[in-house]
């Protein structure tokens, strides 16, 4: 898999986990902040998505970790942590 | 009761709104509490008025709840009653199950399974500091919410919404014999007066659906048994 598909892959996820209606990949911003301004996601959503990524490629992430954080900045930041991360 | 305290139970019916997924406009709900009549259409509920990153965290009977809350003014010191006797059941039943199965539940379906969340939500989006209750009462959800709304409105309340919605309980649910009744939700806004009375009349009353109070306030019934316990609700009698 390409970084590319990667970053499709997780898009889409996104989407899916979020609820986010009316909203497609191509709306998200491979590079732009997924919390606070940016997509505007909040907290809630941050633990869905950890619960997401979790299921999908065995990660883990420490909960309230500086490190947790910046794996979280963006889709390209997601997509980086994944790829080298992953377990399944 | 004597009769100055059964006088401050009373109110007035300021407004309603209802929606169900064939009956979506007052016309229909009118000709349903007439005749009775469902229709076969099935439409979902957009909640258009609500922007999309928080529509997205109600589910079917949330935002059925929410057209009936944004179809109508809301003024900022009327506070909201929400009586609901499942709530959200169908998320709350996947939720279990999930737990079950997989030992974890989502987070974002988890924060909106409190039975306060649909208020909570509506409150969030249109930026009301309002205070929302919300009650669970069984058989007599229809009755508690009632007593809820007249109590708030006797302790000076300039007016209170009161929402009532359910849905019908899954299939897993299905032994316990319920008599299962299409997703509804409908808001009264109740203001002081004296057009509809809560009474004490002991006797062989019975539990009022949530639907059976909508039908009798869209219709001239004089009165409805609204509990066991011999509550009532009646029309002032003209004079």
């Amino acid at each position: 898999m390409t970084q590319a598909d990667l970053v499709a892959e997780i898009k889409t996820l996104i989407i899916d986990s979020l609820n986010l209606e009316e909203i497609t990949p191509a709306d998200i911003d491979t590079d732009a902040h997924l919390f606070g301004d940016g997509l505007g996601l909040d907290s809630i959503d941050a633990l869905e998505l950890g619960v997401a990524l979790q299921k999908r490629y065995g990660l883990s992430f420490a909960a309230d970790s500086e490190e947790t954080r910046q794996h979280f900045a963006s889709v390209a930041a997601l997509a980086a942590y994944v790829g080298t991360h992953r377990t399944q | 009761m004597s009769a100055t305290s059964a006088a401050s139970l009373s109110f007035n019916l300021h407004a309603w709104s209802a929606w169900a997924s064939d009956l979506t406009t007052p016309e229909a709900w009118q000709h349903w509490a007439h005749t009775g009549e469902r229709q076969a259409q099935q439409q979902e509920p957009a909640v258009a008025a609500m922007p999309a990153m928080l529509r997205r965290r109600a589910q079917k009977l949330g935002r059925m709840a929410l057209e009936t809350l944004y179809a109508q003014p809301a003024p900022a010191d009327f506070p909201l009653v929400v009586a609901s006797r499942y709530g959200e059941i169908l998320r709350s039943t996947a939720l279990l199950q999930e737990l079950a199965e997989t030992g974890a539940v989502s987070p974002q379906s988890f924060s909106m399974s409190v039975h306060n969340a649909i208020g909570g939500l509506y409150t969030i989006a249109t930026q009301q500091q309002t205070p929302v209750s919300a009650l669970a009462a069984g058989t007599q959800t229809t009755l508690g919410g009632l007593i809820e709304a007249a109590m708030q409105l006797a302790d000076g309340a300039p007016g209170v919404r009161l929402l009532l919605c359910d849905e019908p309980l899954p299939d897993l649910y299905e032994r316990y014999g319920e008599t299962a009744t299409p997703a509804f939700a409908y808001l009264l806004t109740l203001t002081p007066g004296a057009q509809l009375r809560l009474h004490h009349q002991p006797g062989n009353g019975q539990d009022a659906a949530p639907l059976d109070l909508l039908r009798f306030l869209l219709t001239d019934a004089p009165t409805l048994s609204l509990g066991q316990t011999g509550w009532c609700i009646s029309r002032a009698l003209a004079l």
